[in-house]
């Protein structure tokens, strides 16, 4: 066993720790540590990535000496090893973004407290993504649902704090869904790792057994995880949360930790439960119909909503949407579209927050979208950046987003039935899509009224804009505008990435998912 | 090495004119103007040579600059059909830089316009160029993105509200060409989506999914009708008048309205092949719309009194013209589009000019306002009477050779007598009852359109030859009385940088209604490869 295998152990225990060692240290050092932990994963993670990709296939790692049926395990493939890296490197980039909004919007002797809940954040995803035992994910499903209320609650204004309620809430139900079908799924198979559980149930199926509490299972596990993710039913406490939070905070929660459910959900579905098996139980089609449900009326009501960040919220509704929609398909195909749509959707949901972040800081911070009329100009790369982050959202070529809408569309074409709802929902979104993001891109680049027609002169809006300039001045902290630049820019880089190169990261998805079976 | 130079039209204007973006020229001083109308002038200026040199000395293979997805190339290339809409956009662009040299002279944010002038130039290039359908989306996706901001340009409240529907309108006509797109991506039989002269279809897969993939085609003729104004979805046209003149006469009579149009007849003729679609219900909806476009459009235009609305609408018939002979599905009629797509570009562009001209030198919007501008301005009003006339039809203009054109494939596609005996009445037994009809309605269509032309077209020119200043005592004629009453100063011809391309733009419709043969025979070899 070469060295590289014990990364993904190493990285979870790294990423631990330094939560562990933040407690002592103020807020300063405990972003250092963060950082320095969140470096180190990734890093360690593209080793694991080379490595499986090198081998061309994945190995499970025992922990501790004891063998099957009672050690703990993981598991690392490609999908595994793409997933965390990318999951690093979105991370990294809106700790750094958000840092000075951090600084700003968390009391000071909370500092360090905001870095232990990303640093725990951080390791309860790596875990979810390595881990080959049912019951370790639950247990990290717990320790995320946990880290991500801290994140939530820790900026202490009244929304925030019941907001933080209700994602605790419902959170809570999703996991306790979740556990419920883990329990049954344990006394159905005997088995709480994923490999002998996996085998336990084709035994099952094989023989016939068991058909409706599998069925169960399937659907407790799926809701569960769909709850969690903010599929379109269970999406309520999706608004509030994103839209409150402090700029990392929305950043992460959105971008990586609904998608962290979803990937543990493809896990169980092609590691335990068999995806020929989902197939047959309708659940996928189940998905199917919330996912497209999901990507219409996300869109319907992040077009109603004025307020700009709850609008980015509500869109993610819709881009989950999207990505229960291609685990619905049931194919191959969807499932690799589902996935590149879930790297898409983090790298390109994080760009918005952070970038809405940059046009906030320049308009006077206030939450009706209107109130950021001409800031494009006032911040030129974070208009860059918004801009980009909403054509990549609206499908347009050359970005990340078009390359899963290509992926979806095709893949579509795979399964008769689902075809034309899956095109004409894609198409229709699109223009959802462009609705809303397109309507606050073209304000970001109008010149106010009253600037333009300086005649008309004393109307509301004029001093409106003369006031939020004013703040917009005031708050302006040139520190930070390098660091939010910086992320701004790697976020853009990164969906170029996606949108240009995606041959070899789709290819490598299908070998993680073949890695999988 | 001479592949690489066909991304050069492509791409030299849209890294020029971010450079301008990226500049931040500065305006009003008179370096900056000039500096602005040099660096402008330039970027046109070698963009069309080098378009002219492709033209003249062939490019050989096509040149795939990068890949996108799997077999998803951005590819251009330069086959004839691709060589017609270059060529006009390379004749026109130059001229309609130097008239908005002009007319843009006063107004503010100078450098944002002209940068983005000068990117749509290369967009627009990559659609004449585009070597496959990806490419062709893509760039018809970048041109919404590189004009809405000139439609935004006034900055108005009205122009905004017209930027965003013309925004909705265009993203959302790209996602249903999106559809078709994919699906030709899948049914292709050469695994991509390159054009080919009668399409990529693989026609033993698609006979199986026949209604599909016919339904798909609405879709993404629809889809793509967006952009050239079909009646339905035509309502951003007219709104984005708003716009300066020089965008709304090269952008919204050319450009954009045109790339619809040649993507329509792209995916037609070259992706999906007229052999699997004609004689479908397929066929059947896209003409009905087609003409549905052309009375509404001719109609409203007579309606309107704004008259670059007027115009606009006029686009809106005219660009149906195109699709008419686009949804025949024959090689005349593919050659009869393309040549309705060359002369209405001069026609439509001449008018608008004229239009802006007026705007520029008086002020005047309105239909009504134009009593006796005629003497006035008469070099102006002379191009008009010409681009006019041949918008109406009259022999000796280019307006008549192209709807002779229409006319005559009509009838051909009508009675069958073309290409659909030749290769495939066999294929299409049960086809025979199909568009027998319609295209004898389009020919009543065309005629009752060239009337509506006349009658819109021609009272403005009778207004402006003609006032009705003497009996001005009506409410209506206020206007005319005071400023008789007034003794104003007379209005004027407008400069040199204005007038020069009205003429040269009357002079190309008067040449091609009197020697249209080199180029008809052109179009009619694309036809005959083609359909």
């Amino acid at each position: 066993m070469s060295l590289v295998q014990n990364f993904p152990f190493f990285s979870i225990i790294l990423a631990m720790f330094s939560g562990i060692l933040s407690s002592v240290l103020d807020g300063k050092k405990a972003r250092n540590v963060s950082l320095a932990a969140i470096v180190m994963t990734t890093v360690m993670s593209a080793a694991v990535l080379h490595f499986c990709v090198r081998t061309g296939q994945s190995y499970t790692y025992m922990m501790g000496h004891f063998p099957a049926p009672w050690g703990n395990e993981i598991r690392a493939g490609v999908l595994e090893g793409q997933t965390a890296v990318l999951f690093g490197v979105v991370m990294f980039l809106a700790v750094v973004g958000g840092m000075d909004h951090t600084a700003m919007d968390v009391e000071e002797s909370k500092q360090n407290l905001f870095y232990i809940m990303i640093d725990l954040m951080l390791s309860s995803l790596l875990a979810l993504i390595y881990t080959n035992d049912l019951f370790t994910a639950y247990v990290f499903v717990e320790i995320n649902t946990i880290a991500g209320c801290g994140l939530i609650m820790i900026r202490q204004i009244g929304r925030s704090l019941s907001s933080a309620i209700r994602y605790m809430i419902m959170s809570q139900l999703g996991s306790g869904l979740f556990l419920i079908g883990l329990s049954l799924l344990y006394d159905v198979t005997g088995h709480l790792l994923m490999s002998p559980a996996k085998e336990a149930v084709a035994a099952i199926e094989a023989a016939g057994l068991y058909e409706v509490p599998m069925l169960v299972i399937m659907a407790v596990v799926s809701v569960g995880l769909a709850i969690k993710s903010g599929l379109y039913p269970f999406h309520y406490w999706i608004p509030d949360t994103y839209g409150y939070a402090t700029p990392t905070a929305s950043a992460v929660l959105s971008g990586l930790v609904s998608k962290g459910y979803i990937f543990l959900l493809i896990k169980i579905f092609y590691r335990v439960l068999g995806r020929e098996n989902v197939i047959a139980s309708q659940i996928v089609n189940v998905l199917f119909v919330f996912g497209l449900a999901g990507m219409l009326m996300g869109s319907v009501h992040a077009i109603l909503e004025r307020d700009t960040r709850r609008m980015i919220a509500y869109s993610s509704v819709a881009q989950i949407g999207y990505i229960y929609m291609g685990i619905g398909l049931g194919t191959q195909a969807g499932m690799v579209a589902a996935l590149f749509h879930m790297f898409t959707h983090s790298a390109t949901k994080a760009l918005l927050f952070i970038s809405a972040v940059g046009l906030y800081e320049v308009s006077g911070d206030r939450k009706d979208f209107r109130s950021l009329q001409g800031s494009g100009y006032r911040n030129p790369l974070a208009g860059i950046g918004f801009a980009v982050g909403s054509l990549s959202m609206v499908g347009f070529p050359m970005l990340s987003g078009f390359i899963s809408k290509l992926l979806f569309a095709t893949s579509a074409l795979q399964s008769p039935h689902k075809m034309l709802p899956t095109v004409i929902a894609l198409a229709i979104s699109t223009i959802l899509n462009a609705v809303y993001f397109l309507r606050l891109v073209i304000t970001l680049y109008t010149i106010p009224e009253a600037e333009n027609a300086a005649g008309k002169g004393n109307d509301k809006r004029q001093r409106v804009f003369v006031a939020a300039k004013g703040q917009g001045e005031a708050s302006a902290f040139p520190a930070s505008s390098r660091k939010l630049r910086l992320a701004i820019v790697s976020f853009i880089l990164l969906n170029l990435v996606l949108g240009l190169c995606s041959q070899p990261i789709v290819n490598q998805i299908g070998n993680g998912l073949t890695m999988f079976e | 090495m001479k592949e690489i130079l066909l991304a050069v039209p492509v791409l030299l204007p849209i890294a020029g004119g971010a450079g301008m973006l990226a500049m931040h020229l500065g305006t009003g001083g008179k370096n900056d103007d000039r500096r602005l109308m040099l660096l402008t002038a330039g970027l046109v200026a070698v963009n069309s040579l080098v378009i002219f040199w492709l033209l003249r000395f062939g490019t050989g293979a096509g040149l795939v600059l990068f890949r996108l997805f799997g077999n998803l190339t951005v590819r251009f290339e330069l086959d004839p059909m691709g060589r017609v809409f270059a060529g006009l956009i390379a004749f026109l662009w130059p001229f309609a830089t130097l008239y908005s040299f002009e007319y843009m002279k006063h107004e503010e944010r100078k450098p944002t316009f002209f940068a983005y002038y000068v990117m749509t130039y290369g967009v627009t290039s990559g659609i004449a160029l585009a070597g496959n359908l990806v490419t062709m989306y893509l760039c018809y996706e970048m041109l919404t993105l590189v004009t809405f901001p000139l439609v935004l340009f006034p900055m108005t409240k009205e122009a905004k509200r017209a930027s965003r529907r013309y925004l909705y309108y265009s993203i959302g006509g790209a996602a249903f060409a999106f559809i078709g797109l994919v699906f030709v991506l899948s049914f292709s039989r050469t695994g991509n989506t390159d054009f080919i002269p009668g399409g990529v279809l693989n026609l033993e897969a698609g006979r199986a999914q026949r209604n599909l993939l016919l339904l798909v085609y609405v879709l993404a003729f629809f889809g793509f009708g967006v952009k050239a104004a079909l009646f339905p979805l035509h309502g951003w046209l007219p709104k984005a008048t708003v716009a300066p003149t020089p965008v709304t006469a090269l952008l919204h009579a050319v450009a954009v309205v045109k790339s619809g149009a040649f993507a329509i007849l792209r995916f037609t003729y070259f992706s999906y092949g007229t052999e699997f679609l004609r004689g479908s219900w397929a066929q059947e909806i896209v003409m009905a719309a087609t003409l549905a476009t052309i009375v509404f459009g001719s109609t409203m235009a007579v309606r309107e009194i704004h008259w670059k609305r007027r115009l606009a609408y006029s686009t809106v018939s005219n660009l149906s013209y195109i699709l008419f002979g686009a949804a025949m599905m024959s090689p005349l009629g593919l050659a009869a589009a393309l040549s309705h797509l060359a002369v209405h570009a001069f026609m439509k562009i001449c008018s608008f000019f004229c239009a802006g001209a007026v705007m520029h030198q008086t002020g005047k919007t309105q239909v009504y306002e134009l009593d006796g501008l005629g003497k006035e301005m008469p070099v102006t009003f002379a191009c008009l009477t010409v681009a006019s006339l041949s918008l109406m039809g009259i022999p000796l203009f280019g307006g008549f050779i192209s709807k002779w054109n229409l006319v005559q494939a009509a009838f051909a596609c009508g009675s069958r007598s073309d290409g659909m005996m030749s290769e495939s009445a066999i294929a299409l037994p049960a086809a025979a009852g199909a568009g027998v009809w319609l295209p004898y309605v389009g020919v009543a269509v065309i005629l009752y359109s060239a009337l509506m032309t006349g009658i819109y077209m021609l009272t403005v020119l009778v207004r402006a030859y003609f006032p009705k200043v003497a009996v001005g005592d009506t409410g209506g004629e206020e206007g005319g009385n005071c400023r008789s009453q007034e003794g104003r100063t007379k209005f004027r011809d407008p400069g040199w940088m204005m007038l020069t391309p009205l003429l040269i733009f009357a002079a190309v419709i008067l040449v091609l209604g009197l020697h249209s043969a080199p180029l008809m025979r052109l179009l009619a070899e694309i036809g005959g490869e083609a359909g």
